[in-house]
């Protein structure tokens, strides 16, 4: 995938507000290439960027445990005549739509899958084709993650997916600073990993769904639902909750 | 069309972290952490491994190698230490060097657990589709 297809897709994860950008990288023999990069982009005292940092670390704490409920309530997915959910259950709006797919996937007529519209379906199948380039992309190439407090820059770290790590400090930053890059290099890594996970509990749920439920064909047409319900599982469990009158 | 497409997509993406997960086992041997310091508005980026050999020729930038660790998992280990210009450690830079070395080994275990099941998963999700 080109590269400004990439950059284009938004965090499915919903973690960072912008993508990677990318940055022009030197090698030591003096030639130029550009390469993705994570800026962060932090206020410029120290107190008020580490209240961000663990800020996001929560979020992509979170994100874990969600995405571990995503994928405990899809290994629970049976045949489309096992289904019965509680009406109090916070997810039973995306239950009722992945159930309902499933069970027009397991009809012996032609089935249309309920997306709200063409669009929509095509909004959901790219996503989870730009996730998987994503992943691919961050096992492929360096993870290179880059700090600014206020318009200072604090360091630069590159990561191989190895678990290689270089970090270049600017000469001037002091130990306080240093240890925010290292909690936003953290969290940018973090982040990372639940991307991967997020792959992984959808083509495990997928596999899971297909073993109990015997489709007669278009088994992949489940694999834009199967996205759909994590991503809106997410997106559900990171609302606030309601409170009762 | 669009079915052999989603397909399509997994197997490629199976196949490379299957492959990924392979060459883990040959680059698994050792684990190098770097950290150099540079002028405030110069930080350079490198586009892959810096060669050390050649660093202290790189025109370019003003980079400056302050420790460098290289783990061998047969237990050998290569360290620089940082010193200042007294030649004494510097024990602010080394601590520091410290930490990014065990997030390094945190980070190389969490990321091959997470490849592995995600190429497991994509895996088990072609075999059983039809």
């Amino acid at each position: 995938m080109p590269e400004t297809a990439l950059q284009a897709s938004l965090d499915p994860l919903g973690i960072w507000a912008a993508p990677p950008e990318t940055a022009v990288a030197f090698n030591i023999g003096g030639s130029e290439t550009r390469v993705p990069i994570r800026r962060i982009p932090l206020p410029s005292s120290s107190d008020e960027a580490r209240a961000f940092l663990t800020a996001q670390a929560r979020t992509v704490a979170l994100t874990h445990q969600h995405l571990d409920r995503a994928a405990r309530e899809l290994a629970l997915v049976g045949p489309p005549e096992q289904v019965s959910f509680s009406a109090t259950d916070e997810l039973l709006a995306q239950k009722n739509t992945l159930a309902n797919t499933i069970g027009e996937l397991c009809s012996p007529v032609p089935y249309a899958i309920q997306f709200k519209s063409d669009s929509e379906e095509q909004e959901t199948r790219q996503g989870w084709l730009d996730l998987v380039e994503q992943v691919r992309q961050a096992v492929t190439h360096y993870a290179r993650v880059r700090t600014e407090l206020g318009s200072a820059p604090i360091g630069l770290t590159t990561v191989s997916w190895q678990g290689d790590l270089q970090t270049t400090w600017a000469a001037s930053v002091g130990l306080d600073e240093m240890q925010v890059h290292l909690n936003a290099v953290q969290v940018a890594l973090n982040s990372r990993m639940e991307m991967v996970r997020m792959v992984s509990v959808v083509a495990a749920g997928v596999a899971n769904i297909l073993l109990k439920a015997a489709l007669p064909g278009g088994q992949w047409m489940l694999l834009p639902a199967v996205y759909k319900f994590v991503r809106d599982v997410l997106q559900q469990l990171r609302k606030p909750p309601q409170r009762k009158p | 069309m669009a079915d052999n497409n989603l397909q399509q997509a997994v197997a490629k993406f199976a196949d490379q972290l299957a492959v990924k997960v392979s060459d883990f086992a040959n680059d698994i041997a050792t684990l190098e952490v770097y950290t150099f310091t540079t002028p405030p508005g110069e930080i350079p980026t490198f586009p892959d491994k810096p060669n050390l050999a050649n660093l202290s020729q790189d025109a370019k930038t003003s980079t400056a190698l302050r420790a460098y660790t290289r783990i061998a998992f047969d237990g050998d280990m290569v360290v620089w230490l940082p010193v200042n210009d007294a030649g004494v450690v510097d024990k602010s830079v080394w601590d520091l060097h410290q930490t990014m070395v065990q997030q390094a080994m945190d980070n190389r275990k969490a990321m091959l657990q997470s490849v592995s099941e995600a190429a497991s998963s994509a895996l088990k999700a072609l075999g059983v589709a039809k």
